[in-house]
């Protein structure tokens, strides 16, 4: 079975199922929701944010460069390709070559 | 009951803005369409004040907008705040459409929200464009050229078309002063547009970046988005300052503090920054007629995403392969960015050439057959186990 058909054939929300209000929300009933928590005195919900930001940051970030870097290197070969070409085509050195090759130069 | 949830317009703003219930998971990619709508407020309060000292005559609408820029109190920010704000409006709608793509947003049930979307976007191109004939200079006035002689390409009745856009046999009086009449109305056009946004956005809430319905995870709106959306806002508005007061032209081109002059053509026409990827397209085909229906194409072609994005998925997340295609295409953006602002020779020619190419097979065949690959890639991984047990 395709794993995907669990989600498409139980009642399960998905992505056609229309999102209603709070309390009914189209979720299976919710269970276990804590009404109560720590004392806002021993709550500490700031605790290690800096270097969680730092560190979880830097690792997201880095399981995502092979897909960004490829794309953007190829794109700057292409460009820099392109400038060194047409640098060349209009130096004296690529109208000399178009000229030798047949034809004169634009 | 409060009266915030019973009234019957207040009850609106609190199903939206307030009470609305939004996932708890969505990042900080989720906060331009915010910003997209504070940039349409914007822009809408500058123009408004901007009308009131500009004249539409080919004679003065040059001489109107110094007379702005040295004369009125503040005009010089109106104007400057009214020109850069135009980039940052593409600037975020372009983040907004890329995020749409890397989640994608465009999926069932989202299909009305994201068509909305498409023809917000054609509008917003039109009333900027519209807007940047305004100040009649050297651009204004050939871009305009350019960009109206396109519908000549039209067959049989294209060029009679041209001429009653005109109003004339060239882009004179009457068509900047039908221009600014409808640079004036178009964004309020696009305000009804953003309301249709948002009417289909509320049927099934937000997408989210696990791309799975999320209805058991859900925080109000207010105060947790409010003051999300809030901390872009402030720093959108300090980026805006400071291209504002310090760099108001960088965005522009100098052509356009030469008044505009029918007897001499510039050197090249480019159009803004934004619309350059699409004039890429345009000019890489030979053809006009079939350049133009490209241009207009490579708008239109995204309508065509919920049909051809066959993934089971939702989004790029859980998606390697297309996590890759994704950035393809983002890069592939830029590279048509940069070639319709070069002059069409050897080797830009090409390269505009296979992007343009690239472009239109994204949505047509890179798309569809990385979402064949995928599902069949899942359903072979699943076979195999239960054939082994």
């Amino acid at each position: 079975m395709r794993p995907t058909q669990v989600r498409m054939l139980s009642e399960m929300p998905n992505g056609k199922h229309y999102m209603g209000w709070w309390g009914d929300m189209g979720s299976l009933p919710q269970k276990g929701i804590i009404q109560y928590s720590p004392s806002p005195y021993r709550q500490r919900a700031m605790a290690h944010w800096f270097s969680n930001y730092l560190f979880n940051g830097f690792r997201r970030v880095a399981t995502h460069l092979p897909f960004v870097v490829p794309p953007f290197a190829i794109g700057y070969g292409i460009y820099a390709y392109a400038k060194s070409f047409d640098a060349y085509q209009s130096s004296k050195a690529g109208h000399i070559a178009a000229m030798e090759k047949g034809g004169g130069h634009h | 009951m409060r009266l915030l949830k019973s009234q019957a317009i207040l009850r609106l703003v609190n199903s939206y803005m307030v009470d609305s219930p939004q996932p708890a998971n969505i990042s900080y990619l989720w906060n331009f369409g915010s910003l997209l709508g504070v940039c349409l407020i914007i822009q809408i309060l500058t123009g408004v004040f901007l009308a009131m000292h500009y004249t539409p005559h080919v004679d003065f609408a040059f001489n109107s907008v110094e007379h702005i820029m040295r004369d009125v109190n503040a005009g010089y920010i109106l104007r400057y705040t009214h020109a850069n704000v135009a980039s940052f409006f593409f600037i975020f709608v372009y983040c907004h459409i890329a995020r749409g793509l890397y989640y994608s947003s465009y999926k069932s049930p989202r299909v009305m929200l994201w068509s909305i979307g498409v023809i917000i976007l054609i509008v917003m191109m039109a009333t900027a464009f519209l807007g940047y004939v305004l100040p009649y200079g050297q651009m204004s006035l050939w871009g305009a050229t350019v960009i109206t002689n396109l519908l000549s390409a039209i067959p049989v009745f294209g060029h009679d078309l041209v001429e009653l856009i005109w109003g004339g046999f060239s882009v004179n009086n009457a068509t900047l002063n039908r221009f600014f009449s409808l640079h004036f109305l178009l964004p309020f056009v696009l305000a009804a547009l953003v309301v249709g946004h948002l009417l289909a956005l509320h049927v099934h809430g937000s997408n989210n970046p696990n791309g799975i319905s999320n209805n058991g995870d859900r925080i109000p709106m207010h105060p947790y988005f409010v003051f999300k959306d809030l901390v872009t806002i402030f720093a959108f508005l300090l980026v805006l300052s400071v291209m504002v007061f310090y760099y108001p032209n960088v965005l522009g081109h100098s052509d356009n503090y030469i008044p505009a002059n029918p007897m001499s053509t510039p050197a090249s026409i480019v159009p803004e920054w934004y619309l350059l990827p699409f004039y890429a397209i345009l000019r890489s085909i030979p053809n006009k007629l079939l350049g133009v229906i490209a241009m207009f194409g490579s708008l239109l072609i995204l309508l065509i995403l919920p049909l051809t994005d066959l993934s089971r998925i939702r989004g790029s997340q859980f998606r390697p392969l297309m996590r890759l295609a994704h950035w393809f295409f983002i890069v592939n953006f830029f590279i048509l960015m940069w070639i319709g602002a070069c002059h069409p020779e050897t080797p830009y020619l090409e390269i505009g050439q296979a992007s343009t190419a690239f472009y239109f097979l994204w949505f047509l065949v890179i798309v569809p057959v990385i979402g064949i690959i995928e599902n069949t890639a899942m359903d072979i991984a699943t076979i195999k186990k239960e054939n082994l047990l």
